[in-house]
C-alpha cells in the first residue's frame, strides 16, 4: 500500500485552507502533520479519509501500483478524530456490529469483543455510548477505526483526553500500524511528533521537512 | 528531511487485499448493508422515539381537529339531491382530501428526521466513511416507508371511526393507504437528505416536497374517494395505481442515481 | 478564482450594445406596431380585439418551458462536470424562467378575465403554472438555505432535476381529476388555426421575446460569475 498526494489543495470559496501538498508515503511509514490551530490539519485528514474532495490535485491510494477506486477506500481507511461521533443511543457492541455489517463484513462477536477489550472497554460493552465519559468515547473510536484492519490509519489529535493508560494503548496501536500499513498523525504534541518518519508542517508553507 | 528507518522492526510485506467480489455478490452485499442501515435506524428510533413522537402528535392532533370540524359543521355534505341523508360524491372526495392532508403533513413533520438526526448528532461522518452511499439511501428509504406506513395504518382506522365515511371497497382503501404512504416516503427520502444539509429545515422540507409529491396525492385522493361510497368507480382508481407505482419507480431510480451528489462532500 | 468568461460578451470598459442587442429593438417595435395597426379582430373571441393578447401570453408561456429546460440542462451539466459556471448558468436560466412564469400568470389571468369572465378558473394549465411557481420558490429557498457554494450548487441541481421529472407528470395527471376540463385550445398552431397575419406577428413576437430573455440571461449569468 502506498499513498500519493500530488499538489493537493483545499479551498472554501476564496479562502485557502492549504495548498500545494505533494508527498509519497510507503508501507510502514508514518507522516506527522503539524501546524497551528486553523492551519488545516483536520481538513487534510478528512480529505485523506475521502470525506471531502480536494479542491485541487489528486490523492491516490495505490496497491501494487494500481490506484484504488474511491468506493473501495472505506475498506482500507481507519479514522480517529474529534469530529468522529458514534451513535450515542446505541451500545458499544451495537455500534461496532452495525459498522461491521455496513462494511460488508461477516458478523464476528468474538472478534468484536476482543477489540473492545483491547481498547479497555471490557465490562462496559453493553452500556449506551451516551453514558460514556469523553475518554471512553475516544477508546471506542479506536475500536471503530481498527474494525476493518485499516491499511491507512488517520489519527487526528490521537491522545487528546486520554489517560496514561490510554496513551500507552495509542503507542501500541501506532507501532502495530507500521507493520500493517501507513499512518498519518495530525498533532502538535512533541511526544507524538517523534513517531513520524516524515513531517509536514502546514503552518509554514506546506513544505515537507 | 528525516529518512531514518522506522523505530520498529522492518515491516513484513503487505498482505494482498481480498479480491473485489463479483458484481452479483456485490449487489447482494449492498442489500445486506442497506438492511443494516435500516435495522440501525429502527433500533435508534425505538430507543429515542425521535421521529415517531413528532409524527404521531401531529397526526393525532390534526385528525381530531378535522374530525371535530367536519362532524359538527359538515352535516350539509351528506344531503343527497332528493333531500334524504346519504353519502354524496362531494363528501367522499372531501374526506379523502382531508385524510391525505393529515397524512402528508404528518409525514412532513417526521420524514426528514432520518437524515437530519445524523447531521445533528454528528454521526454522519462515521456513516459516510463506512457505508456505501446507495446502502445509506435505500436503508433510510426503507425506514421512512416503515415509519409512514405504520402511522397510516394507525391513522386510517381512526379516521374511519371518527368521520364515518361509508367504506364501499375496503381492499381498495387498504391498498391506497399502504401504497400512498409508501410512495410519499419513497419520493421524499432524497429531499430529507437535501434538507439535512441546509438551514431552516422544517419549512424547507414541505416546500421542496409539495411539487414532487403532488402527482402521488392527486392519484391517491382520487382512489381513496373511490373507496368511499359516492366516489368515482373503483376500477378506474385501480388502474391509476399502476401509474402511481411507475412514477415512484422513476423518481426512486433518479434519486438513487443523484443521492451520492447530496450525501458526499 | 478566475471564472471562465468565454461564453459571455467581452466586457469593454465602456460597454456598448452589440449589433444583435440593438436589433432586438426594431423587432419588438415591429411586433407592437403590427399588433395594433395590421392584424384584424379574430373570431371565436368574446371581445375580438382582445385576441391580440396571444402575441404576448403565448410566447411568454412557451419561453417559460424553454428556460425551465435550459436550467435543467445546466444543472445536469454541473453535476457531470462540477464546474461552477454551469451552476451560475442554471441559476440565471431559472431566474429568467421565473420572470416568464410570472408574466405568463399575470397575462393569463387578464386573458381569462376577458375571455372566460373570471380571473382564475382552476384550468389545468393555470394549476400547472402555479405548481411551477412553487417549484421556483422552493428552488430559490433552497439556494438561500445552503451556505457552502459547492454544496449549494449540487443540492439545487439535484432538486432541479427531480422537479424536472415531476412537472411533465403533473401536467399529465392533473386533467384526470374530475371536473377539470381545460378551456385552453390545443393544436391551434400546428393545424394552422391562425390566419396569416396572426401567424406572422406571433412568430415575430416569439423571436423577439426569445431575444430579450436571452439577453437578460447573459447579463444575469455574467453578474453571477462575478459574484461567485
Amino acid at each position: 500500500m502506498q499513498l500519493r498526494l500530488e499538489n493537493v489543495g483545499k479551498w472554501y470559496g476564496r479562502r485557502r485552507v492549504f495548498d500545494g501538498v505533494s508527498l509519497e508515503l510507503a508501507h510502514g511509514e508514518c507522516l506527522v502533520v503539524t501546524g497551528p490551530n486553523g492551519s488545516g490539519k483536520s481538513t487534510l485528514i478528512t480529505v485523506l479519509a475521502g470525506l471531502q474532495r480536494p479542491t485541487t490535485g489528486v490523492i491516490r491510494l495505490c496497491e501494487k501500483g494500481a490506484a484504488l477506486p474511491r468506493e473501495a477506500w472505506r475498506h482500507v481507511v481507519g479514522w480517529v478524530a474529534p469530529d468522529l461521533t458514534l451513535y450515542p443511543e446505541l451500545s458499544a457492541r451495537e455500534n461496532l456490529d452495525f459498522f461491521a455489517r455496513v462494511l460488508g463484513r461477516p458478523a464476528d462477536a468474538a472478534r468484536r469483543d476482543r477489540l473492545l477489550a483491547r481498547v479497555g472497554l471490557a465490562g462496559r460493552e453493553n452500556d449506551l455510548v451516551r453514558a460514556y465519559s469523553t475518554g471512553m468515547r475516544v477508546r471506542l473510536k479506536y475500536a471503530f477505526a481498527l474494525l476493518n484492519e485499516p491499511r491507512l490509519l488517520l489519527l487526528d489529535e490521537p491522545t487528546a483526553t486520554l489517560d496514561a493508560d490510554g496513551m500507552a494503548l495509542v503507542d501500541e496501536i501506532i507501532a502495530e500500524q507500521r507493520c500493517r500499513g501507513l499512518l498519518v498523525l495530525a498533532t502538535n504534541d512533541p511526544r507524538e511528533i517523534r513517531h513520524g518518519d516524515w513531517r509536514l508542517d502546514l503552518g509554514s508553507g506546506s513544505a515537507l521537512q | 528531511m528525516s529518512s531514518t528507518p522506522p523505530a520498529t522492526t522492518q515491516p513484513p510485506p503487505a498482505k494482498p487485499l481480498p479480491a473485489p467480489p463479483a458484481p452479483s455478490s456485490r449487489m447482494l452485499s449492498g442489500l445486506g448493508e442497506a438492511w443494516a442501515v435500516f435495522r440501525k435506524d429502527l433500533l435508534s428510533e425505538l430507543r429515542t422515539r425521535y421521529a415517531l413522537n413528532a409524527l404521531l402528535v401531529f397526526a393525532l392532533t390534526t385528525l381530531l381537529l378535522v374530525a371535530m370540524t367536519v362532524v359538527t359543521q359538515g352535516q350539509g355534505l351528506t344531503r343527497l339531491p332528493g333531500g334524504e341523508v346519504g353519502q354524496t360524491a362531494a363528501r367522499a372526495t372531501l374526506l379523502a382530501g382531508l385524510l391525505w392532508i393529515i397524512l402528508f403533513f404528518s409525514g412532513m413533520s417526521g420524514l426528514a428526521r432520518a437524515f437530519v438526526k445524523e447531521e445533528e448528532a454528528r454521526t454522519a461522518p462515521a456513516l459516510r466513511l463506512a457505508a456505501q452511499p446507495l446502502a445509506v439511501f435505500f436503508g433510510k428509504m426503507l425506514f421512512n416507508v416503515a415509519l409512514l406506513v405504520a402511522m397510516a395504518l394507525l391513522i386510517v382506522p381512526l379516521f374511519v371511526l371518527f368521520l364515518k365515511p361509508d367504506v364501499k371497497d375496503g381492499a381498495l382503501l387498504l391498498a391506497e393507504t399502504v401504497l400512498g404512504s409508501a410512495s410519499l416516503a419513497c419520493v421524499t427520502t432524497i429531499l430529507g437528505a437535501i434538507v439535512a444539509r441546509a438551514e431552516s429545515r422544517a419549512s424547507l422540507f414541505a416546500a421542496l416536497a409539495f411539487p414532487i409529491v403532488l402527482p402521488v396525492l392527486v392519484i391517491v385522493v382520487n382512489g381513496t374517494a373511490a373507496a368511499f361510497a359516492g366516489g368515482p368507480p373503483s376500477e378506474e382508481a385501480r388502474n391509476q395505481l399502476v401509474g402511481l407505482v411507475s412514477y415512484v419507480v422513476m423518481l426512486v431510480t433518479l434519486s438513487a442515481w443523484l443521492f451520492e451528489q447530496v450525501w458526499r462532500d | 478564482m478566475g471564472h471562465e468568461m468565454g461564453l459571455m460578451t467581452p466586457a469593454s470598459p465602456k460597454h456598448r450594445l452589440a449589433w444583435w442587442q440593438w436589433a432586438a429593438f426594431p423587432v419588438l417595435a415591429a411586433v407592437v406596431a403590427l399588433t395594433y395597426l395590421w392584424v384584424g379582430p379574430a373570431t371565436y373571441f368574446s371581445s375580438p380585439g382582445a385576441a391580440r393578447i396571444i402575441f404576448f401570453h403565448v410566447p411568454v408561456a412557451m419561453l417559460l418551458a424553454y428556460w425551465y429546460l435550459v436550467a435543467g440542462v445546466c444543472s445536469l451539466r454541473y453535476l457531470l462536470s462540477r464546474e461552477q459556471r454551469w451552476d451560475v448558468k442554471a441559476a440565471a436560466a431559472a431566474e429568467v424562467g421565473l420572470v416568464c412564469t410570472i408574466l405568463a400568470t399575470i397575462s393569463g389571468a387578464v386573458f381569462a378575465r376577458v375571455q372566460w369572465n373570471s380571473w382564475w378558473n382552476w384550468d389545468p394549465k393555470q394549476v400547472a403554472i402555479v405548481i411551477i411557481l412553487m417549484i421556483y420558490a422552493a428552488y430559490f429557498a433552497l439556494r438561500g438555505a445552503v451556505e457552502d457554494l459547492d454544496l449549494r450548487a449540487r443540492v439545487s441541481a439535484v432538486y432541479a432535476l427531480l422537479a424536472g421529472v415531476a412537472v411533465p407528470v403533473i401536467i399529465k395527471v392533473l386533467p384526470q381529476l374530475p371536473g377539470t376540463g381545460t378551456l385552453h385550445p390545443s393544436g391551434t398552431l400546428q393545424s394552422g388555426g391562425m390566419s396569416a397575419d396572426y401567424r406572422v406577428v406571433f412568430w415575430l413576437a416569439l423571436v423577439g421575446f426569445l431575444w430579450v430573455t436571452s439577453w437578460l440571461y447573459r447579463l444575469r449569468a455574467r453578474l453571477g460569475a462575478l459574484e461567485g
